[in-house]
């Protein structure tokens, strides 16, 4: 059984005898990534050099945020790389080319500070879920390259130190705050590595990457303090056309609704396999609330549908960006609930994300995990 | 005297593992490594096993086996199992098939499966017999589903222990040869009373 105190003695006294020089500990701010370094600049001490990486991906403020609640802990080094990124990524359209996109970047752009500093090792945040979902070809995690039997030494000219690979998110947390790292970040909520860059769902443009950034400020304000795992916005183009196979499958439910498909794709995980399917919209007024919650086992059994999203609000019947509000509930980030928020609450984050003139509507993924997969891309 | 106790010792160590670690074949599934990890919250020890390993060394090495879930569709992807449809027919002690392992159970000992009836996320399970490895769960619970392939009918020898609307056959057992098999995934957090139908199952290897 997983005790912190076991845990520490063990992984202090396996990297001691890894015989490192120096070790680029590649940071995010993350529960995962943060406590991967302070775990091993236990063995390392000055040795642990930790860099945080501002992609371009990143939320309002983030790099701020995160540097102010490091302060003592980890002395930390901004790199901007966001043009490197912006340069590879922008206009890439495929789920798997972002991801697979980004993972270059990112570990061409690490080999060079490892190199620059004379290092020969890297420390990164890998949990269990990573590499299972990876390996398992249900999403690339930008993280995970040994289990993939990329020889990063070979390819990259450095070794690869993830001292947290077999643990899963709720026992990160557990040693985080055995560390005393401050609860801004053991507490804090998954942000995955590419960031925005695939939460602006489909071809990716800076402006759509924009709205995305803008919308979760909102969101993530919004629904605070609700006992969320995750909670966050994702926006594509407000392109559909009506399915008139998957609107007869609801409307034995009730029968105002209407299903659209949306012309981007979404990740899902459907019996172990990989699923990049349709994102269908339900459209139209239910008789009862919970029926929102129920609209997945009609729409994803049976077909290539992975994410459900049911409508709250809208502006004009096409044009501008669909914002898709995305809350769950999860210890370990394997399977996800969506729990049943309440109606008037979200419509009035609905509401407020209309503000913004590019959104033209809003509504909310009710999809648990599986079929659908938290993230979209 | 010194020595021979510290002897006598390290051979109840190596019998004490031999009896309590659980067999988790890994087919690379989802939850696959989630079972290791269930299991040593409940305090008992898994490892996990690749299915080519031969039926006789795990035989001498676990006293029961679990069988998980994968991407494979039974019974077309049998032969990527590897020594897997073996155990299920040989291993001397108890299974619990889990998801595709419950669908292997049930075609090698002549069940009906089909495709018909997906299930994903969270489904309403009943229970038809609270006997065996789904003793203490109650009438009915949520449980957290993932499959393509479904048992639609149990084999001979096999009781049905729970249904959901869409699948007939949820749970079933066979205890006179120890093999136990469950659709959905008591391993997930999100399957009520997972840990102890797990525990239920481990408590049957000591």
């Amino acid at each position: 059984m997983f005790t912190p105190e076991d845990f520490i003695r063990t992984i202090t006294r396996e990297i001691s005898k890894l015989g490192v020089n120096c070790a680029v500990a590649a940071v995010s701010g993350g529960v995962d990534s943060t406590t991967s370094a302070m775990v091993t600049k236990l063995a390392l001490g000055d040795r642990l050099i930790p860099v945080l990486f501002d992609t371009g991906f990143l939320r309002l403020n983030e790099t701020s945020e995160i540097i102010s609640s490091l302060t003592g802990l980890l002395p930390i080094r901004l790199i901007d790389v966001k043009d490197e990124f912006y340069r590879a990524m922008i206009n890439l359209t495929d789920a798997e080319e972002k991801r697979l996109t980004f993972r270059d970047v990112f570990y061409n752009t690490l080999s060079r500070v490892v190199k620059d500093n004379g290092c020969d090792w890297v420390v990164q945040g890998t949990i269990a879920p990573d590499w299972i979902e990876t390996t398992g070809g249900i999403k690339t995690q930008h993280n995970v390259l040994a289990q993939l039997g990329i020889e990063t030494d070979k390819v990259y000219g450095f070794k690869l130190l993830e001292p947290l690979k077999d643990l899963y998110k709720d026992q990160v947390r557990v040693l985080a705050r055995y560390l005393k790292i401050p609860s801004a970040i053991t507490e804090r909520q998954p942000f995955p590595g590419p960031g925005l860059s695939i939460r602006a769902v489909g071809r990716l443009t800076m402006e759509k990457l924009e709205v995305t950034r803008w919308s979760t400020r909102i969101v993530e304000e919004e629904l605070s303090g609700l006992g969320l795992s995750q909670w966050f916005a994702a926006a594509w183009e407000d392109d559909r056309v009506i399915d008139e196979e998957l609107s007869s499958m609801v409307k034995e439910m009730d029968n105002n609704l209407a299903v659209d498909v949306f012309g981007i794709k979404g990740t899902g995980v459907k019996g172990d396999s990989r699923e990049y399917g349709r994102v269908v919209l339900v459209r139209g007024r239910l008789s009862n609330w919970s029926n929102a919650f129920n609209l997945y086992n009609r729409l994803t059994y049976g077909t290539n549908v992975t994410h459900v999203i049911y409508e709250l609000a809208r502006r004009r019947p096409s044009g501008g960006y669909f914002v898709a509000i995305r809350a769950v509930v999860t210890d370990d980030y394997m399977t996800a609930n969506v729990p049943m928020l309440n109606e008037s609450l979200l419509r009035s984050v609905a509401e407020r994300l209309m503000e913004n003139e590019l959104i033209n509507a809003v509504g909310i993924d009710v999809t648990p995990k599986p079929p659908a997969t938290i993230e979209f891309e | 005297m010194l020595q021979l106790s510290v002897k006598f010792k390290i051979l109840i160590d190596v019998i004490s593992v031999k009896m309590n670690v659980i067999g988790v074949v890994n087919f690379g599934g989802q939850y696959n490594h989630l079972i290791k990890r269930r299991l040593e919250d409940l305090g008992f020890q898994a490892k996990l096993i690749n299915p080519n390993e031969p039926l006789h060394s795990l035989s001498r090495e676990f006293n029961c086996l679990i069988i998980s879930g994968g991407s494979w569709n039974i019974p077309i992807d049998i032969p990527k199992l590897g020594n897997a449809p073996k155990y299920v027919l040989e291993f001397p002690g108890p299974i619990l098939g889990i998801c595709l392992g419950h669908q292997l159970i049930a075609y090698e000992f002549g069940g009906m499966l089909g495709n018909k009836t997906p299930e994903f996320g969270g489904v309403r399970v009943r229970i038809d017999d609270e006997d065996t490895i789904l003793r203490g769960v109650g009438a009915e619970f949520t449980a957290w589903e993932s499959h393509n392939v479904s048992v639609d009918k149990e084999p001979d020898g096999f009781m049905v222990l729970a249904h959901s609307d869409l699948v007939r056959v949820q749970a079933m057992a066979n205890p006179r040869i120890g093999r136990y098999s469950v659709q959905f995934h008591p391993e997930v957090k999100h399957t009520e009373f997972g840990g102890v139908i797990l525990r239920n199952f481990a408590e049957l290897c000591s």
